[in-house]
């Protein structure tokens, strides 16, 4: 317990930039010159309410997958139940955590307020421990240096209940078998089984094939007009000059693809 | 399909209003007669019935849809308040209603739309606190957001505006994800309205959570992510917050007029009018003394109009309204080009930005001529209360509508307005690149409020601006290092710029002329507020 409350403090108080949300929030919700920002996180943000806090600086603190992922080993070690979760974060708020942010040429301190601490620690889900047949199947046919990662991305209720459980259990199984693993096709997985709650991998499969259909659906013709095309089609002059999302959107086809190629491969190697 | 949505107007209608025939109508546009058929008292008159927009349905459109990840959710309604297409709501509810509407769907839809709804600190905890020390006061509230998807066009802006909290994302529109959407938009529309108790009216952004002040309700024909929509659904907000439903609207023909009346579309739920492009204010004068001679003097009237009706062919009559001094508030939705005609060149369009009739060529590189600050021009009209802001800086934007809202005397707006097409950005920036227009001083964001003092500087604040004191502003990478932001920086971030850079990213003298025509109204701006400029007198000093 002591080597989790430690990482947690590393985790709560390291220095980090402000970001350019939290700044914007921060000038917006607080209306606050952005040369006042320093002196007020020091001693103006705890006059704010706790709900404004939350606001302002939950980008900065709301754990992803794979800062979960950097706890799976203090989880399995450890049982935390709710009240032990609950203890912990009392403990870390009346600790006087105080975090470093960078902004401009400055650093600003600010002693974290609790709202900040509860939302990470919370989010952190160090209470979720695996089903043992999950998590040996995980160490059974993942590589060693994703299971973290992949124990981070089962732990969540998406992959919870028998049906689930027994799709997770085959794609594990697949992935060994035919070593068509990758962690960001796993975590996209994750993500469409939270989306469709499939009852059996039969389902997943037809939710897949429904997906790339719909994909495909959409990628007609948009332009009728030549010149509307020239100036605003893709490499038309009035293109946007950045699209992550559309970039974002070919990368989720390719994996909605590669995973219905691998039920097939599954399917194939089953039979063989 | 879900429940009805079609949103009911209360006031009284004329003597002619024919409901029936409104829901024919309606009726045959949505099945596809609509060009079959005959006059009515709606088209003789030129009337559209009120909110019918609430009945359109653009499910077949959107490519995709937000989901959320209500864990992540802290209730900020950034979501609700920049969608253009009133397509994402927010909604409070008590434990007891839920599980009451609850009740009513079938058991296998219970889990997901009970994960719609998360205790945020907002409206859960710090309710909590309170009904723990008295008992009298309400018990948290859970908090949801729910995507209506026959509004939702999928522009993805709700993500953007989402950013780092990631509590929604983009996922595909499928034919097994779509009925879970009605199923939610349903539980939403079934549930009663957020209690009053859970909505504190001096947090702005909350004001949409509240059903009454949602007088823009979607259903519009503006494109994806239009940087328009999201603002005049903001300003209306407010304004309902002051006045409820006794205001009216005079719009200037635009890209505003076109998608708020397509017929038979009308997204707006109160009285609206639209004349000619050139005389909205004049028109508006008109409203005004008629209100005003007949017992109407606290009703509020809006202006809405683009750039090219209020700083080109209309702008006589915009000076004419405010040397009047009548009580009439103009916003003017400013996208620095006549968005609706094609994408030509407005006195609000940059130096060297590209558009029909600047073209960048061998001869012209862009549009010549400097920026009409339309903004400092009013403020030169004698009591004219003057707001230069953008949507998505809320707090901002509402001080701005709400001051101009309580101004005795002409009031105008002037907001940086993005328009996908003809900026050549995504479908998902609208409010980043106004959020970035403001940090580059490409278009610097004031508060001129008269009743603020005697001197220039008492009535002139540059608040909301980033280095309100320095040349260019400044943010640190997420590496730690230091960046400056300039004009050029923005501009790298626009299509309508991007003939202005070699391959190796080196901009023009053309834009760098632009740069420093902006850098140079910021210091006016600077100026005439009172701040004193560090660089520059770092500057002075070096001689």
């Amino acid at each position: 317990m002591k080597r989790l409350r430690e990482k947690l403090i590393a985790d709560l108080t390291r220095p980090r930039p402000l970001t350019d949300q939290v700044t914007r929030t921060l000038m917006d919700r607080c209306e606050l010159r952005s040369d006042r920002i320093v002196p007020f996180l020091a001693d103006g943000i705890h006059k704010v309410d706790e709900a404004t806090i939350d606001t302002i600086f939950s980008p900065m603190y709301t754990p992803d997958w794979h800062d979960r992922a950097r706890y799976v080993e203090d989880v399995e070690r450890v049982s935390i139940t709710p009240a032990v979760l609950s203890a912990i974060i009392d403990d870390l708020a009346g600790s006087g955590l105080t975090a470093e942010y960078l902004y401009e040429d400055d650093t600003a301190p600010m002693r974290l307020p609790e709202v900040v601490i509860d939302r990470w620690v919370r989010r952190l889900h160090l209470e979720v421990r695996l089903p043992d047949k999950i998590r040996q199947a995980v160490e059974a046919t993942i590589p060693k240096d994703a299971q973290a990662e992949v124990k981070a991305l089962t732990g969540q209720p998406a992959w919870r209940g028998d049906h689930r459980e027994g799709i997770l259990i085959t794609f594990l199984t697949g992935f060994s078998r035919t070593g068509r693993f990758s962690v960001d096709k796993f975590e996209y997985l994750t993500g469409l089984v939270h989306t469709y709650r499939p009852h059996s991998v039969d389902h997943f499969r037809s939710q897949v094939d429904a997906l790339i259909q719909s994909y495909h659906e959409e990628s007609g013709e948009h332009f009728f007009d030549p010149h509307l095309k020239e100036v605003y089609g893709p490499d038309g002059a009035m293109s946007p000059v950045h699209d992550p999302y559309g970039d974002h959107r070919q990368r989720q086809l390719s994996l909605a693809t590669e995973l219905k190629d691998d039920l097939a491969e599954f399917a194939t190697q089953a039979a063989g | 399909m879900s429940d009805a949505n079609y949103v009911k107007i209360t006031r009284p209608t004329p003597d002619w209003y024919d409901s029936k025939r409104a829901d024919e109508v309606i009726v045959a546009y949505n099945t596809g007669g609509g060009s079959a058929q005959p006059a009515d008292p709606f088209v003789a008159e030129s009337v559209i019935p009120a909110a019918t927009g609430s009945m359109r349905d653009f499910s077949y459109i959107a490519p995709d849809l937000p989901e959320l990840t209500a864990e992540n959710c802290v209730g900020c309604m950034d979501c609700v308040n920049n969608c253009p297409d009133t397509a994402i709501l927010g909604k409070v509810a008590t434990r007891g209603q839920l599980e009451q509407t609850l009740a009513d769907f079938p058991a296998e839809q219970r889990q997901l739309l009970t994960d719609q709804f998360v205790e945020t600190t907002k409206y859960f905890k710090a309710f909590e606190k309170k009904h723990e020390k008295d008992a009298t006061a309400p018990e948290g509230g859970l908090f949801g957001i729910f995507i209506d998807p026959t509004k939702c066009k999928g522009c993805g802006e709700c993500v953007e505006v989402c950013g780092d909290r990631n509590a929604l994302k983009m996922i595909k529109k499928t034919p097994d994800n779509l009925p879970d959407y009605f199923g939610m938009w349903k539980l939403h529309n079934r549930l009663p309205a957020s209690p009053e108790a859970y909505i504190n009216p001096k947090v702005a952004v909350d004001l949409m959570l509240k059903p009454s002040h949602s007088h823009y309700v979607g259903g519009a024909g503006s494109c994806m992510g239009c940087g328009e929509a999201s603002v005049i659904r903001q300003a209306l907000a407010a304004t309902a917050e002051k006045v409820g439903e006794n205001y009216g609207i005079v719009a200037a023909t635009g890209c505003n007029t076109v998608y708020g009346s397509t017929y038979p579309y009308n997204p707006f739920t109160v009285p609206w009018t639209n004349s000619l492009f050139e005389n909205a204010p004049t028109d508006a004068m008109g409203v005004r003394a008629f209100w005003d001679e007949t017992g109407h003097d606290d009703r509020v009237l809006w202006v809405l109009g683009g750039d090219g009706a209020m700083n080109d062919i209309g702008f006589q009559a915009l000076s004419r309204m405010l040397a009047s001094g009548m009580n009439i508030k103009v916003l003017v939705l400013d996208t620095q080009v006549y968005s609706n005609t094609g994408g030509q060149t407005s006195t609000a369009s940059f130096v060297g930005q590209e558009a029909k009739m600047s073209s960048h060529g061998k001869r012209d590189l862009g549009k010549l001529e400097r920026r009409k600050e339309l903004g400092q021009i009013c403020m030169m009209h004698p009591n004219t209360f003057v707001a230069q802001s953008v949507g998505p800086i809320t707090s901002h934007f509402f001080k701005s509508v709400n001051l101009a809202l309580e101004f005795d005397g002409p009031a105008v707006i002037n907001v940086f307005t993005t328009c996908q097409p003809e900026h050549g950005v995504a479908d998902d920036m609208a409010a980043a690149q106004a959020k970035l227009a403001v940090e580059s001083r490409a278009f610097p964001i004031y508060i001129y409020n008269p009743a603020a003092g005697r001197t220039m500087r008492e009535k002139l604040s540059l608040i909301g601006n980033p280095n309100i004191d320095r040349d260019w502003a400044s943010r640190k990478r997420k590496d730690g290092t230091t960046e400056t932001v300039t004009f050029i920086d923005w501009c790298k971030t626009e299509g309508r710029f991007r003939k202005h850079f070699d391959k190796s990213g080196k901009p023009t003298e053309l834009l760098l002329r632009s740069q420093q025509e902006r850098l140079e109204n910021w210091w006016q701006l600077q100026d005439l507020a009172g701040i004193r400029n560090k660089d520059q007198e770092a500057a002075a000093e070096k001689g």
